[in-house]
């Protein structure tokens, strides 16, 4: 082995443990020295490939309790959404016609139900903030009582998918930023009332089991979203 | 209950085996992506199709391999479906930036940002190698390609991240 292939192999792969390459690290000095550098840069380059995991994992990668569907974790519910949105994604966000969006809306929020429920349990604003950030808005803290903050695939789009607490139960909205609508559009489908407002950049969609919650929860969260941020 | 004992015994074993690698899922889906929230979407569409197929996993393991097989499937997908651009490291957010500078070891903050800036080709099997410890044939096996195209895009990610660290 000659010096070139010693650095060559070292290179692409340094603890390999080649008898050849031992051998000639111990009889050539120069490559000894570019060994041990070699090493060092090493031990730098584990530090730092080792990220820090975010302090805001909320944990939702953990896997199913076999408690029956109620109990079903978050990981199962959002995947099982991004994997509906694998499916709902062979159609593309502008060939699908926008008169399917309530259905569609629908079809997600039924698949997320594990989250549709009453709880005093709020997101934490930080988790919040990064999830509406993804689609370039953003809310100040304490705007709604939101108990489910997840980005969503959603006709091949990621989208922040929200759940907020209204009086009467809870309440789905969804960010659309890639949706312009010309007005707000109304529906009311398996036993869900929605509605598609459209806002500065695309549209939002809120989506409940009361149709009073709609207004009283949609009302704060229009007024005080920020787009283009 | 024999039936329910069985599923409970699996759910244990997946549960088991997904909390060894999340950890290091995450750190490859980061640095695939190098965007926080969607390596994190990564990993739980990740565990939702290895759940699915968990029976076909022979051997738990081989559980490293073949997570990261699904996960690199996903990310290959999910790209697909949001064409996400090429990142520009100025562009990071605020928590992305928290990820690769977050240590007052400036040196480390310069080889991660250099690492970041690797094009995709050169730093995925740099990833395999010194993070997820994979050998040059799984690195080869996992990316389809041939094992000489392994080590070559190794050793030129190290000599380009190298000059950068020493100059």
């Amino acid at each position: 082995m000659n010096c070139l292939e010693f650095r060559n192999k070292l290179g692409s792969d340094p603890s390999c443990q080649d008898q050849q390459l031992l051998a000639h690290r111990q009889a050539c000095p120069a490559c000894a020295d570019f060994a041990a550098r070699v090493e060092e840069f090493e031990r730098r380059l584990v530090l730092a490939l080792r990220v820090p995991l975010m302090d805001d994992h909320d944990g939702s990668y953990e896997v199913p309790q076999n408690k029956g569907p109620a109990q079903v974790p978050a990981w199962i519910g959002l995947a099982a959404s991004l994997a509906l949105g694998l499916g709902v994604g062979l159609l593309t966000w502008w060939s699908a016609p926008h008169g399917d969006i309530a259905q569609d809306l629908i079809v997600h929020v039924q698949h997320e139900q594990t989250f549709m429920v009453s709880t005093d349990e709020r997101v934490p604003y930080q988790r919040l903030d990064a999830v509406l950030r993804k689609a370039r808005t953003t809310m100040p803290a304490g705007t709604a009582k939101v108990s489910y903050a997840r980005t969503c695939v959603f006709r091949g789009r990621l989208v922040p998918h929200l759940v907020v607490q209204g009086e009467n139960g809870p309440v789905t909205v969804m960010i659309l930023r890639d949706l312009e609508v010309d007005g707000p559009t109304s529906f009311s489908e398996q036993g869900f009332f929605g509605t598609i407002l459209p806002a500065a950049a695309g549209s939002i969609a809120i989506i409940a089991g009361e149709e009073s919650d709609i207004e009283q929860v949609s009302g704060p969260i229009v007024e005080s979203l920020r787009w283009d941020i | 209950m024999k039936q329910e004992n069985t599923e409970e015994t699996r759910r244990s074993r997946f549960e088991n085996m997904t909390r060894t690698h999340e950890g290091d899922l995450f750190r490859f889906a980061f640095w695939l992506c190098r965007d926080h929230s969607i390596a994190q979407d990564l990993v739980q569409e990740t565990l939702l199709r290895a759940w699915r197929s968990f029976d076909s996993l022979r051997d738990e393991s081989a559980a490293r391999y073949w997570l990261i097989t699904i996960l690199r499937r996903e990310n290959a997908r999910m790209y697909e479906r949001k064409r996400h651009p090429t990142q520009d490291i100025d562009e990071l957010t605020p928590a992305e930036q928290g990820l690769l500078a977050n240590t007052p070891d400036t040196d480390l903050e310069d080889l991660r940002e250099a690492i970041s800036r690797l094009e995709f080709d050169y730093r995925e099997p740099l990833i395999l190698q010194v993070l997820m410890g994979f050998s040059t044939e799984e690195i080869a096996g996992l990316m389809d390609i041939k094992q000489g195209a392994v080590l070559t895009r190794l050793y030129r990610a190290r000599k380009m991240l190298m000059k950068s660290f020493e100059e």
